[in-house]
């Protein structure tokens, strides 16, 4: 699969985007001219130049290193909430679908609730009721993503638990927790690493709406959500200001998005 | 038929209890005693004596199911009690109030949606792999990949600061509502064509379609009337959740635009701790999204009266 996957242009050039993306991430300190706090009111809306490569915004501060320190909480954050949502769904999932009988039908019945609800409005309820800041979103969007994955991988448990191998394991005496471990998880990993994928794309633009409505991160912490909110403000005079995060965000997003699409092919014993 | 939607609404019934449930429940999240909020945003000092007080007038001093009962009550005469912010106001009033703005924001971006996608969905299906079908694999791309907000303020700047032929926001000046609509309806464009596209292609390699070529029908009359319909029916429960989801995405669009419906009501409402506006929009759009699927799922019924065997 990986082999597969290395051959397709699409999927290197976003993994190359997205590696990139993170190592920027990790080493903003580093790599940022400026700091991104700093405020320079009288160098305001500044052009693009030498000191700031990207120009300034409305107090003065480093577009370019606020970019680059905001990957952080969009692509981290992001990339966290996600590995959450598998962890918890995931378990939950197993359970439900190596277990059967009632405990399947109580987990069910409740992921059907969940998955009823629009995330949307849920992620907003429960930021509405815990209150704004950035930890409560990522909590919200966990607690509502949960039961999609938790669906997702029951049915892919269960498609494997009937399967030769799993049989096999079972005759020969393996434990319960040997067969999960070693049968299971693996079977079902490369799928999960597909749908991870596809959905980091939603997830990122719905932590950055959420930032961008003032209900994520708060100021002056630099998310490109929050400069493309700060941004918005300056539009009538300072219009390139949303450019620089809203591009950024898009370029991330769709690499997600392609590496999924990939991956799904990638993993399709259909097309050989 | 009259049996089937009989069982579907008695099948939305519980749904409904714990959606009502979940809205109610969630008010227990709240980490700071909703007493001490109440008395806080009027700016009441909370003592000891006016917490008790308050308590008793908010009902908070009952049991939680006693509580979910005539908060029940309450709610099936559309009464969801007093703002806490604006003690003159009832919550239902202030919802009342928004809501038209945002359904008629809400239905012309459903009518764009329909208008748009089932012709475009058509066009690239009957054209696969040309170059309009590519095209419009690319706009379904970025569609997918582009945050609304991001292209809300992108649309603003081309047409009310550069071009001047629309304005900013808010809902009094003409045309006002093309902006927002638009950029609410443009990712949901990109869904349905896309699901039209594919179930047309599908219902391409049905054998009703070799058997009409083989009659020598002509392939528009096969398209228009025969793949079409039967592509249509498929498509017709997604549409109806559009409207749901078309009513509760208003959020976003709402605060970009200025747009005075509940989207902006609820988010001020979160920053105010205004806890009993949030339940009710929380209600409100459960309950949406509950009747928009009963809805769906009758009316694909009827098109196609397989489905009612089946469930």
């Amino acid at each position: 699969m990986i082999r597969k996957l290395l051959k397709d242009k699409v999927a290197l050039v976003s993994m190359t985007i997205i590696f990139i993306t993170v190592l920027l991430g990790i080493f903003a300190p580093v790599v940022a001219p400026n700091d991104p706090m700093e405020t320079r009111i009288i160098q305001k809306y500044a052009s693009p130049d030498r000191e700031f490569p990207l120009g300034t915004d409305h107090l003065g501060r480093c577009q370019l290193s606020r970019l680059l320190h905001g990957i952080r909480p969009t692509i981290f954050l992001s990339l966290l909430t996600t590995v959450c949502t598998i962890t918890l769904g995931g378990l939950v999932g197993m359970i439900a679908g190596y277990s059967k009988g009632w405990l399947d039908e109580i987990i069910m019945r409740a992921v059907d609730v969940m998955l009823s609800f629009p995330s949307q409005v849920m992620v907003l309820a429960v930021v509405g009721m815990l209150g704004v800041g950035m930890r409560n979103v990522v909590i919200a969007t966990i607690a509502i993503k949960w039961a999609w994955y938790a669906r997702m991988i029951r049915s892919c448990v269960k498609r494997h638990t009937h399967q030769n191998y799993v049989n096999y394991a079972k005759a020969v005496g393996a434990s319960q927790s040997f067969i999960i471990i070693n049968h299971l998880i693996p079977a079902v990993l490369s799928e999960i690493v597909m749908l991870a994928s596809l959905d980091m794309g939603w997830v990122m633009i719905s932590i950055s709406t959420l930032s961008f409505l003032g209900l994520g991160i708060q100021p002056p912490a630099p998310e490109w959500g929050a400069m493309l909110s700060e941004a918005k403000n300056a539009l009538m005079t300072h219009p390139t200001q949303m450019l620089g995060p809203g591009i950024a965000l898009v370029l991330v997003v769709s690499s997600f998005n392609m590496l999924g699409d990939s991956l799904r092919d990638a993993l399709d014993p259909k097309e050989g | 038929m009259k049996q089937y939607i009989a069982r579907r609404i008695l099948l939305a019934i519980p749904m409904l209890l714990v959606v009502t449930f979940i809205s109610f429940g969630l008010i227990h999240l709240i980490p700071s005693d909703p007493v001490e909020v109440a008395l806080r945003v009027n700016e009441i000092i909370p003592t000891d004596e006016a917490i008790a007080i308050m308590r008793e007038e908010l009902g908070l001093d009952q049991p939680f199911f006693t509580r979910y009962a005539s908060w029940l009550k309450q709610i099936a005469r559309f009464d969801f009690g007093q703002s806490y912010i604006n003690k003159n106001r009832s919550v239902s009033g202030e919802i009342l109030r928004s809501l038209p703005a945002t359904l008629k924001l809400a239905g012309m971006s459903f009518m764009i949606v329909v208008g748009v996608s089932i012709p475009l969905g058509i066009i690239c299906a009957v054209y696969k792999d040309r170059l309009i079908d590519r095209a419009m694999r690319i706009f379904i791309f970025v569609a997918t990949a582009v945050p609304n907000y991001w292209m809300g303020i992108l649309l603003i700047w081309l047409f009310a600061v550069k071009l001047k032929i629309l304005p900013t926001g808010g809902n009094q000046q003409s045309g006002a509502i093309i902006l927002p609509a638009v950029t609410l309806s443009l990712t949901y464009i990109a869904t349905y064509m896309r699901l039209i596209r594919n179930s047309m292609l599908e219902n391409l390699t049905e054998n009703y379609v070799y058997y009409a070529r083989t009659r020598g029908l002509k392939e528009k009359s096969i398209i228009g009337r025969h793949v079409l319909k039967n592509s249509l029916h498929e498509s017709i429960a997604a549409l109806g959740m559009s409207v749901a989801q078309l009513i509760s995405g208003t959020v976003v669009v709402e605060n970009i635009f200025s747009w005075p419906g509940i989207g902006r009501l609820c988010i001020s409402a979160i920053f105010n701790r205004d806890y009993p506006v949030i339940q009710a929009y929380i209600l409100m759009m459960g309950v949406l999204f509950i009747l928009c699927n009963l809805l769906a799922d009758i009316t694909q019924a009827m098109l196609d009266p397989r489905l009612q065997e089946v469930k």
